[in-house]
């Protein structure tokens, strides 16, 4: 694996190595003999702390007793002190201070004593309960007794039940006072409950975090515990008995030096729980006579071995780091660097630089020699080199000069290319130009790139041959497009006169210039735009005079350009003629169109007056009229009604002409409008005539889908024609349903219609030979307008007849027309879709 | 199939007593006449001269028009202008217009039926079929009818 690695990096992990077993060594000696000292060191500090903490502990316990000291103070003068207002001054302080579960009280009373006690107030009331007792004597033995004679702050456990360390149930701290004058013996006494006791020590003890557990005890009674697991457990892992009353630890306190002392052990100090102590202290507290012993674990002095690994290890890891750089530097400076230089040397030589300076010639070490070689082969190489290098230049030379020469060759070919490309593309370009403005320009364009022209502009005869105008130019002559010059002036002109291109070499000393129009022309070539043998125009090209003088190629070019764009100029010039002239001829039609509209509103509206005054007239509602004005009046109101017919037809006829007749075609219901016609047709039928309208109509027609007023129309032109060639008998109108017809029939008693003339009576403006002979009005035009309104519903219209024994016209239209039935069912599906 | 024997109605058959028509008419001919027309079917009728003043007239007229006639060529503003202030009015909107308009007909009707007329009837009016069109249109049945 190393096998690859430089020499640098071999040495620095070689020295890595040895310095790593140098540093391990060192720490395990300096290891064993630090240890032991640390080790003293922390446990003195440890004891000291400890102190501090059991003389707190001590200095809050002697504070207990100032609150019977205070109560003392007051009870000693006044001798006896009204037990109100004690009561009160107890009850407050009972609530100040939450530690005291109760206050007694024994003074000389009478013969005897008077022993009074106050219990804690209930948190509602503020008031303590109290109970007074009497007693002649004090018990020798009693503590109070004891209290009495001690003559200072007397501490006192009181003890309940059997275990042999148990905690005392409470604590009295009891004040010896002397009472008035007399000086008889007094006492005042708080009781602390133990767990009270325990809390007022507890919160002292537990700003010490260093022991694992403190004991505070009163001889061998444990006044309070903490930290220690109150249960030890045997091998089986069962609760076998608290702590405090196991017989090991009974052992332990047994064995503790005597009371008095403050002392330090770790040579065999007690097992707690699975762990077992490393220390144990002891001191005294001088107030209560009490002793606090502190409890160490393991863990408490800290490992000093652990500590002095790891600084050693930092130090190593440090050390290694700055002796890896150094060593590092010293052999990059030595070795590396000048075998870098060289390397790099020998590669520049490689590449062909000769006059390299290689570094280290001078050096006297294994480097130097290595230079020197290098140099050695340096000069070596630097002389083949050069002879090789002037061959080569030769051969360049030469070959550059034929790559040139072929590279001309190419661009001419390109060159040559590229121009019959660019006109091929123009031609076709040009030729699919139809709108001649667009080509015109597009000619211009092509001729300035083609010929390298500055100017270009292109000019059509007028229609009388005499004039020249500008139609197309380059943009920048754009505001003379439109100019009219004489047919004989110009260049322009002149080619057009002569049929045939020629060029101007200086344009400006020419004797035909026109100098207005392009001034910044100097060379100037124009050719004709010739269409079967005739001028039609010119296009003219122009240079500065910066620019060479055109050339016969040039005039060539825009010849051909002229030719292959003077056709379609013609066509334009045809095709806008003719696009005139359709202009002209819709504009007609257009006019045509209204002044039939105008013209029959305009006729309508006199006849309305007419018709219907002459109707009301008719019926009296003017006044009487006689039998002859009434005949009379019907002949006119005929004639007014035949001349709004022939208005009506003649607008239809010239709608169908137009290919503007169009049908409003939708479901109808065929009922009402049967009987609105028949209405229309009995009103035509003269007073008293002998001629009878009959219907037969089915009750339930389907909704059939036509134009209703124009089907209306062709029933009541079939029914007129009826009633008018009829002179007596019966006119039926029958309507049947005839598979997916509806198909209605009119017949007559008339005067039939010749074989002969059967089919003429569809043609516009013809009427039966009857007709005429007998000056039946009508127009000619009824039959024909119906028949084209019933086929363009879709049906059909027939006639059959017989002179002299009457006429049956027939016609039906389709109940489901194909085409309009598929629209309507893409209708609905799409109606469906959308839903 | 059964055989109808037709006859001729005439305008006793068809009663409009409770019918109030407002016709608008410029020419002075042709409300001479649908005046005449209208009275001798027993129809109670107002006829505006001009464009102007119609939906006045229809909202003072008491009881309200049943039915609107319009001649679309009016002098100053057209029937389809009046047909859309009428359409616009709360108290009128609900009122049947009827075209009635000596226009060509196939490019009338169905510019009408387009701006919301109920109907169309091409002048001349006929007598003889002119109470069957009205009776139809106030069933609010499609008229859309010529000579």
């Amino acid at each position: 694996m190393t096998a690859g690695w430089s020499i640098r990096r071999r040495l620095v992990l070689l020295v890595i190595v040895i310095s790593s077993l140098i540093i391990v060594a060192t720490v395990l000696i300096i290891l064993q003999s630090a240890s032991a000292t640390i080790r003293n060191q922390q446990q003195t500090t440890l004891y000291m702390q400890e102190r501090d903490t059991a003389l707190r502990v001590d200095e809050q316990i002697q504070r207990m007793s100032e609150p019977p000291r205070l109560l003392a103070s007051m009870l000693a003068d006044p001798a006896l002190t009204p037990i109100p207002d004690l009561w009160r001054t107890i009850s407050n302080m009972m609530l100040d201070t939450p530690w005291i579960g109760r206050i007694g009280l024994l003074r000389p009373y009478r013969s005897g004593y008077q022993i009074v006690q106050f219990r804690r107030p209930f948190p509602t009331s503020k008031i303590a309960p109290l109970s007074r007792d009497y007693t002649q004597t004090i018990a020798p033995d009693s503590w109070y007794a004891e209290a009495m004679s001690s003559g200072r702050t007397y501490w006192h456990s009181v003890i309940a039940g059997e275990q042999p360390h148990a905690a005392p149930a409470r604590y009295v701290i009891a004040i010896p006072m002397r009472v008035g004058d007399s000086g008889a013996q007094g006492l005042v006494w708080i009781e602390v409950s133990a767990a009270d006791m325990r809390e007022v020590v507890q919160s002292t003890l537990a700003s010490n975090e260093n022991a694992a557990a403190h004991l505070v005890l009163d001889g061998d009674r444990v006044i309070a515990a903490f930290g220690l697991p109150m249960t030890m457990t045997d091998r089986t892992g069962n609760a076998r008995s608290t702590l405090l009353s196991s017989p090991d630890f009974s052992r332990w306190l047994e064995s503790l030096p005597t009371r008095g002392q403050s002392w330090m052990d770790d040579t065999d100090p007690l097992s707690f729980g699975d762990t077992r102590a490393a220390f144990v202290t002891a001191h005294d507290l001088p107030t209560s006579h009490w002793r606090m012993i502190s409890v160490f674990s393991p863990s408490a002095l800290q490992d000093p071995e652990v500590q002095v690994t790891l600084f050693v290890l930092i130090v190593a890891l440090v050390g290694l780091l700055i002796l890896g750089m150094a060593v590092q530097r010293a052999v990059n400076y030595l070795v590396s660097l000048p075998l870098m230089e060289i390397s790099r040397a020998a590669q520049e030589i490689g590449s062909g630089d000769m006059r390299y300076h290689i570094a280290h010639i001078n050096r006297g070490d294994e480097v130097g020699s290595l230079a020197r070689a290098l140099d050695a082969m340096q000069r070596n190489l630097a002389d083949t080199y050069g002879r090789l290098s002037m061959y080569g230049r030769t051969l360049e030379q030469r070959v550059a000069e034929r790559t040139s020469e072929l590279d001309m060759a190419r661009q001419f070919a390109q060159n040559n290319a590229s121009e019959m490309r660019t006109l091929y593309d123009a031609s076709i370009d040009l030729v699919s130009e139809y709108q001649l403005d667009v080509m015109l320009q597009k000619l211009v364009g092509y001729v300035r790139t083609l010929l390298r022209a500055g100017y270009c502009s292109v000019w059509l005869l007028n229609d009388d041959g005499r004039q020249l105008r500008l139609v197309a130019t380059t943009p920048e002559y754009r505001h003379v497009v439109g100019v009219v010059i004489p047919s004989t002036e110009g260049i322009a002109g002149r080619v057009v006169r002569i049929k045939k291109g020629m060029t101007v070499e200086n344009y400006t000393t020419w004797a035909g210039r026109i100098g207005w129009i392009m001034p910044q022309m100097h060379r100037a070539v124009g050719v004709p735009l010739l269409y079967s043998g005739n001028a039609i125009g010119a296009v003219v090209a122009g240079r500065g005079p910066m620019d060479p003088p055109f050339e016969e190629p040039d005039q060539r070019l825009l010849n051909l350009l002229a030719n292959l764009v003077s056709p379609i100029v013609r066509n334009a010039q045809l095709f806008g003629q003719l696009e005139e002239t359709n202009q002209r001829i819709e504009l007609a039609s257009e006019v045509k169109t209204r002044f039939l509209a105008s013209i029959t509103h305009e006729l309508r509206t006199p006849l309305n007056l007419v018709i219907n005054n002459m109707d009301f007239m008719r019926i009296g509602i003017f006044g009487e009229v006689t039998e002859e004005q009434r005949e009379r009046l019907d002949q006119t109101i005929r004639s007014a009604e035949g001349l709004l017919y022939l208005i009506n037809d003649l607008l239809d006829v010239s709608k169908i002409e137009a290919g503007e007749m169009q049908l409003f075609i939708q479901p109808t219901d065929v009922y009402p409008m049967i009987v609105d016609t028949l209405d229309a047709a009995i009103a035509l039928v003269p007073d008293n005539s002998p001629v009878a309208i009959m219907a037969d109509i089915p009750e339930a027609l389907p909704e059939v889908p036509m134009d209703a007023r124009r089907i209306r129309q062709v029933l009541l032109n079939l029914l007129s024609n009826a009633i008018k060639f009829t002179e007596q008998g019966e006119i039926w109108l029958r309507v049947h349903l005839v598979e997916n017809d509806l198909e209605f029939v009119v017949s007559d008693t008339g005067a039939g219609i010749p074989q002969t003339e059967m089919e003429r009576i569809f043609q516009p403006f013809e009427r039966t030979s009857h007709a005429r002979e007998m000056g039946i009005e009508g127009t000619g035009l009824g039959l024909p307008i119906s028949r084209w309104l019933v086929e363009a519903h879709g049906g059909t219209m027939t006639v059959e007849s017989q002179v002299g024994q009457g006429s049956v016209f027939r016609f039906s239209i389709p109940i489901n027309p194909p085409q309009k039935r598929r629209t309507a069912q893409i209708k609905a599906a799409m109606a469906e879709e959308t839903r | 199939m059964t055989t109808v024997k037709y006859a001729v109605s005439t305008p006793s058959e068809h009663s409009f007593h409770n019918v109030y028509a407002l016709a608008v008419e410029d020419d002075a001919g042709g409300m001479a006449i649908i005046g005449v027309m209208l009275r001798y079917l027993g129809i109670k009728a107002y006829i505006n001269t001009s464009g102007q003043g119609v939906i006045e007239l229809a909202r003072a007229m008491n009881p309200r028009p049943t039915l609107i006639l319009l001649d679309l060529n009016l002098p100053t503003t057209t029937g389809y202008e009046i047909l859309k202030q009428i359409r616009e009015d709360e108290e009128l909107k609900n009122v049947i217009v009827i075209a009635v308009t000596a226009q060509d007909a196939d490019t009338e009707i169905p510019k009408c039926k387009e701006a919301g007329f109920d109907g169309f009837i091409g002048k001349p009016i006929s007598r003889s079929r002119f109470p069957r069109q009205l009776k139809r249109i106030l069933n609010r049945e499609p008229v859309w009818e010529t000579y």
